[in-house]
Formats: structure tokens, C-alpha cells, sequence
């Protein structure tokens, strides 16, 4: 499994910045994870989350609110 | 973490805006805790079911939020850790991998959000414990994905208290300036609780193609307006 750090802006609907760690980086990516949420302390629209998946495609799929817009989610039927 | 730890955590930060350095740490030793259990449980999904979930830990925002807004203490939110699984599948096929789920945890039970569904969220949840940690797994289907995505990412925009049956910020602000009739946020956040009524008629129907396509219409048309809103 992999691991994708996302820093997404609620209010505009907009991500951030991605990155991604490779299996075997569990511990590392979620220590970033933390740190990065201290360093968004002062910032509350931006949420920042650690997703697990085996692709990046899998979490467009699980999570499609970070990487769609909420038009191109309704029209995903 | 004691559980008495935990309850002490959990009541420090109901009770503040803005959480404690040390209670923040304290807080990512708990997710960290919780991390091992959600890695056990993915494994278990891959490696006994052949299912890929996708993982998530919750948020501080999102815990602190659930704090304040409900009377669950820290010690005892279950979806701290989450996996989860959306598929085309119909709502027996969505039972059946429920129960497999289950089946492949010592400890585990269902949390049938269909049959009691949270302010439109419908879903299957089975919650299973892991070293003392529940652990969340979401099993939803493709329509309600999609509807809990686009309540989420209108959430984001109008304030995530939609979610849980409270009215948008500025919910009277009419969608588009000189129409005649307006529509106002408020009335889209009823047009979702109508649609996720409609979606769970049509999916216990077995989903008829002309029935979606009625469904899919309508989707598109709120597409259509959240385009025009240049809304994300």
C-alpha cells in the first residue's frame, strides 16, 4: 500500500499539494502527516490527511472529493 | 494510551478551540496508536478477502468537531481509523460483502446506516476492534458514494454542519443573483436529502435502467447549477 499526503483548501475546493510515499514509508508519511498539521495550525480550511491505497486511481475512486470537482462528481453516474 | 488517558484527552479537548501543544502530541500518540490497528485490518482485507480498501485517520479538526457536536467520548469514537470500499454492486451483493467482512474479524459487528441512515449518509459500516482499537470499514455502494461526496464537497463550501441536519452558512443566499425564483442554498441541501431518499428507493428497487436515467438527469441538472456557480 501506499501512502498520499494531501493538503486540500475546503473553502476553495482545491488541492493543495500530493505526495506520495512509497510502500514501506508508513511511519515516515505519517510523521509528515503530523508535522504538516502543526505547520496548518492557523490555517483551518486546509485539511491535511494521509490516505492508504494501492494505486492513486483507487483513492480517485474511494476519495473523489479531493481530485473532483463537485460537478464532475454528480455527473460521475 | 490508558483508557482513562484517553477520556481526559477527549474532555480537554471538547472543552477548547484551540487544543493544547501537548494535547496535540498526545492526540497524534492516540492516531499513531490507531494506525497499527488500521494497517492490521487492511491486511486482513488484501490478504484473507482479496479486497483493496483505501485507509484514512481522522482528522484533529474532525475528531475535536465530533467532540463538541455529539456526547461520544474519545475512548469510545469508532471511526477514528477508517478503510473503505465502494463498488457497483447492488444493496444484496452490499449485505452479503458486509457480513464476509465481518466474518474475517474476531471481533466485529455492522453498523447498518441504511437502515439507519445519518442526515441522508447511507452505507453499510462494520466495526471491528483490533488491539483494543475499533476500526471503521465503509462499504458503499457506487450511488452512495457519490451522494456522500457530493454532500462532503458541499460541506467544504457552505460548512460541514450540513451534514448533520444543521442549515448552510448564509443558507437564505439565493444561487444565482436576479432570477426570478431563487434558489437558495438551503433548497439544495433539501434537493440532496430528496435525492438520497431516491437513491434508496431505486437501489431497493434493484435499480431499472429508466429509473437511473431519471436519476442520472437529475444529477446532471445540479451538475449543471454547481457549473454555473463555478462551485467545486
Amino acid at each position: 500500500m501506499k501512502f498520499f499526503l494531501i493538503a486540500y483548501d475546503r473553502r476553495q475546493g482545491k488541492l493543495l499539494d500530493m505526495k506520495e510515499f512509497p510502500e514501506g514509508q508508513r511511519a515516515r508519511a505519517l510523521r509528515e502527516r503530523f508535522a504538516r498539521e502543526v505547520v496548518e495550525r492557523d490555517r483551518p480550511d486546509v485539511e491535511v490527511v494521509l490516505l492508504g491505497a494501492e494505486s492513486q486511481a483507487d483513492l480517485e475512486k474511494t476519495h473523489a472529493r479531493y481530485f473532483k470537482t463537485l460537478e464532475q462528481i454528480a455527473a460521475s453516474t | 494510551m490508558s483508557i482513562s488517558q484517553i477520556r481526559a484527552l477527549g474532555d480537554r479537548l471538547r472543552g477548547k478551540d484551540d487544543p493544547r501543544p501537548n494535547d496535540l502530541e498526545l492526540l497524534q500518540r492516540l492516531r499513531a496508536d490507531y494506525d497499527q490497528s488500521l494497517q492490521l485490518a487492511e491486511a486482513v482485507l488484501r490478504e484473507k478477502l482479496e479486497l483493496r480498501a483505501t485507509s484514512r485517520l481522522k482528522t484533529v479538526q474532525t475528531i475535536v468537531e465530533k467532540l463538541k457536536r455529539e456526547k461520544t467520548r474519545l475512548s469510545e469514537m469508532q471511526d477514528i481509523a477508517g478503510l473503505r470500499l465502494v463498488d457497483d454492486m447492488t444493496l444484496s451483493e452490499q449485505d452479503e460483502l458486509a457480513s464476509r467482512i465481518a466474518g474475517a474479524f474476531d471481533d466485529a459487528e455492522i453498523d447498518d446506516r441504511r437502515a439507519r441512515p445519518s442526515y441522508g449518509y447511507r452505507a453499510k459500516h462494520v466495526i471491528v476492534r483490533i488491539e483494543g482499537c475499533p476500526v471503521e470499514i465503509q462499504v458503499r455502494t457506487r450511488l452512495q458514494d457519490l451522494w456522500a461526496q457530493a454532500m462532503e464537497s458541499l460541506g467544504d463550501a457552505w460548512g460541514r454542519q450540513i451534514r448533520y441536519g444543521l442549515p448552510p452558512d448564509e443558507d437564505q443566499m439565493p444561487l444565482i443573483e436576479d432570477e426570478q425564483s431563487p434558489v437558495t442554498r438551503a433548497d439544495v441541501v433539501d434537493m440532496m436529502a430528496g435525492f438520497s431518499v431516491e437513491i434508496a428507493r431505486l437501489e431497493a428497487n434493484g435499480g431499472a435502467s429508466e429509473e437511473l436515467a431519471t436519476l442520472r438527469t437529475q444529477l446532471e441538472g445540479l451538475a449543471r447549477a454547481f457549473r454555473t456557480l463555478n462551485l467545486k
